[in-house]
């Protein structure tokens, strides 16, 4: 009754997962135990987020993905718990503050650096150690603090700009390509109801999919190089939130761009009341061509300002510190499987993201997965810090203050910045 | 006759005397209600009292995800006196129950009179009324969400009269607050409403019949009968819904995110950014100990208040 249901990607999705499974078993790759005393043994729990968008592919994938490493090491009881990105840093804070959370969670660089300041994680440098030269060194670099890994990077999750072509052959406009092209379509745009780019400044949205890439785009950073500092105060952060404040006040962002959240569903950009989103990864972009029609949305090369920047983060599987001695290296055994070539291969053909080892195969040769991995090249994987959420929290208002028009780009920015430093001063004692 | 006189005397010496019947009955009445409340006050101490007191110790530490704490003594709630997020979220949370609790009582008490005056369908139109109460926070912020929208229908109608857009959830912090305590009253009047139903039910008649006959109208029989009537339940729910203001979140989180520029960052926000986004527990405590404080504060005030009206 559950495969009836199944769409033909879910389908194909199903079966490359257990023909790599069934590969896993035979060959005795990553699915051996990864100690040397013998076969790793215990209970682990793994929270896993819905990388695959499509919930009923999603739960198939890794009901299968569970039976398939169980058939593989027998001796290790794993449990894939799917959960919602909505609230995830709630989720999982409270479920390790009462000692029940998972063993194993899917995490971001950025927030691997908070976990592992509040000594929420463990390092997992056990977990890849035969095999840590098969991985792309930046996606190791950012989950690695003060020399020790707080990760197994499982994806590559890129994001670049999706254009709503239609409108822009419409008003007879070339798909812009950075800062000039935008300020010049927006008031031609405005003029029919259409903000030329679609924004999220919702407190709840990262930063890192939101004001970030135009930061980088501008040249500038979130923190000083030995990231003691803040330096989003900068002329360079100037420019990139007056950009904003300049396209809010010639139309060129929707009526409630302060507030909006990420979702493309129901968004500006899916009703074609915005053109173009600057940070779109596949499966949103599959979101939009749902709502817009396929021949009307297309894929480009991230913005460029001063520099061409973009946001693209590996997916971290973290050991959490709740995780038990026993379970160790039952814990690494299931970073080690999933984060294997043949694990990885199956996840990015039914996710659509990229692969972070070198042996693993890329996305195909379509048009979309040539301006993924284009865009890799200009990925910024996000500034890790301590505090970097809590910094976050601290620009995020100021953004919505300078786009509301009470106070100017500088303003906001100092006043953020005031604050960010007193979280860093206090991180420090 | 003496002699059964003496036995008796000597019997009454050598044992006590037993206890009389009323009392034993009454000391077995007692022993009864207590088991009877016994598992409320366990389940009561157990989820409410302990976690308030497990909240003001956390709040004299520093604590880790792994379980680690340091003691800081009061240094969390000498940061908090010292952090601007927290005033204007303590402003931001008092100015939103200024707005919320004198509303969600108007329409919880309006509608229940016009529960109270309805002789027929009376239980449809009661669960009719009750039914947004039953909804998901989640849900009733996302269609309300969309109602609000500058795309949204209210904004639609109200650009069919030559006005707006207004901007509800991203405009001025006033009426920010209002479309939020808009959502909540809506969503919270139907508990608060029967409540009211209740005690106008329980009003003896004939105090009607008689200021009828006194030739009092409507609005005088219902301002200085109803009214004063009703004033222990209009008490009962002034303090709950005060502390469901100063709790407010749900809806918060859903439509605003605390935004736009803190403008609805309440103080239970605070509270969530603090403890679930930036892990800081001990400092979430020291917001939660005094917010417990407040409400405490204000439920004392309320009832002194309505004491002292009463006595007069």
């Amino acid at each position: 009754m559950f495969t009836r249901k199944l769409r033909p990607p879910a389908a194909l999705a199903a079966a490359v997962v257990t023909a790599a499974a069934l590969a896993l078993t035979a060959c005795g790759g990553p699915s051996s135990s990864s100690s040397d005393a013998g076969p790793a043994s215990g209970k682990v729990t793994l929270w896993m987020y819905p990388v695959i968008k499509d919930e009923t592919a999603s739960k198939k994938f890794w009901q299968d993905t569970e039976a398939a490493f169980e058939k593989a090491n027998p001796g290790i009881d794993l449990t894939i718990e799917l959960q919602t990105f909505d609230k995830r840093d709630a989720q999982i804070s409270a479920a390790l503050a009462a000692g029940s959370g998972p063993d194993v969670v899917l995490i971001t660089p950025d927030q691997a650096a908070t976990y592992r300041n509040v000594r929420g994680l463990l390092p997992v440098d056990e977990a890849v150690s035969k095999e840590k030269d098969s991985f792309y060194p930046n996606t190791l670099d950012a989950a690695t603090f003060d020399g020790e890994l707080f990760g197994v990077p499982l994806f590559q999750n890129i994001n670049t700009t999706a254009y709503n072509t239609k409108i822009f052959k419409d008003a007879g406009l070339e798909l812009p390509k950075n800062w000039d092209d935008l300020r010049s379509a927006a008031p031609v745009l405005a003029k029919k109801g259409i903000a030329v780019m679609d924004y999220a400044g919702s407190p709840e949205q990262t930063l890192n999919l939101s004001f970030y890439p135009l930061l980088w785009q501008a040249g500038g950073k979130v923190f000083s190089d030995d990231a003691k500092d803040v330096a989003f105060d900068s002329a360079e952060g100037e420019s990139a939130l007056q950009l904003l404040v300049d396209l809010k006040k010639a139309g060129g962002l929707p009526a409630d761009a302060a507030t909006d959240g990420p979702k493309v569903e129901g968004a500006p950009i899916a009703t074609g009341k915005a053109a173009m989103r600057a940070t779109t990864s596949l499966p949103e972009l599959k979101q939009m061509r749902a709502a817009l029609g396929a021949d009307n949305v297309a894929l480009g090369e991230p913005l460029t300002g001063k520099v061409q920047a973009t946001y693209g983060n590996p997916g971290l599987l973290a050991l959490t510190s709740i995780n038990k001695k026993e379970n160790r290296q039952a814990a690494y055994t299931v970073m080690k499987y999933l984060g294997s070539a043949e694990s990885q291969k199956a996840l990015n053909a039914a996710a659509g993201n990229l692969p972070t080892r070198e042996d693993a195969a890329a996305l195909g040769e379509d048009a979309d997965s040539k301006a993924m991995a284009a865009a890799l090249k200009t990925a910024n994987p996000g500034e890790s810090s301590p505090v970097a959420r809590q910094v976050m929290g601290a620009l995020a208002p100021n953004i919505q203050a300078a786009l509301r028009g009470d106070i100017t780009p500088k303003e906001a920015l100092a006043k953020a910045a005031t604050e960010a430093r007193g979280i860093l001063q206090r991180a420090a004692r | 006759m003496s002699v059964h006189t003496q036995t008796r005397s000597a019997a009454r010496a050598a044992t006590p005397p037993p206890p009389a019947p009323r009392k034993k009955v009454r000391n077995r009445e007692a022993l009864a209600g207590i088991l009877f409340v016994l598992p409320t006050l366990v389940i009561f101490g157990l989820f409410k009292f302990l976690p308030i007191f497990g909240a003001g110790a956390m709040s004299l530490t520093e604590y880790s995800l792994n379980g680690d704490f340091e003691f800081l003594g009061a240094d969390n709630y000498v940061r908090l006196a010292a952090d601007p997020n927290f005033w204007q979220s303590l402003r931001v949370t008092f100015l939103y129950v200024v707005i919320f609790v004198p509303f969600i009582i108007a329409v919880s008490l309006a509608g229940a009179v016009l529960l109270d005056k309805l002789v027929r369908y009376t239980g449809t139109f009661r669960a009719l009324l009750f039914i947004p109460y039953l909804s998901s926070f989640v849900m009733a912020g996302i269609i309300w969400t969309w109602i609000f929208s500058t795309d949204g229908p209210l904004n639609a109608a109200l650009g069919g009269l030559g006005l707006g857009p207004v901007p509800f959830t991203s405009g001025p912090q006033l009426l920010v607050l209002l479309s939020l305590a808009v959502v909540s009253v809506w969503k919270g009047f139907g508990y608060s409403m029967l409540i009211f139903l209740a005690g106008l039910k329980a009003q003896p008649a004939e105090v009607h019949e008689a200021a009828r006959i006194d030739g009092a109208g409507a609005w005088k029989s219902f301002w200085f009968v109803t009214l004063p009537l009703l004033k222990p339940v209009v008490f009962f729910v002034l303090v709950i819904e005060t502390i469901v203001g100063f709790q407010v979140f749900d809806t918060i989180y859903v439509m605003t995110g605390g935004g736009p520029a803190r403008a609805s960052h309440s103080l239970i926000y605070f509270l969530f950014d603090e403890g679930f986004k930036f892990f800081d527990f001990g400092y979430a405590s020291a917001v939660g100990v005094v917010l417990f404080v407040i409400v405490l504060v204000l439920s004392l005030v309320q009832q002194r208040f309505f004491e002292g009206k009463d006595s007069k």
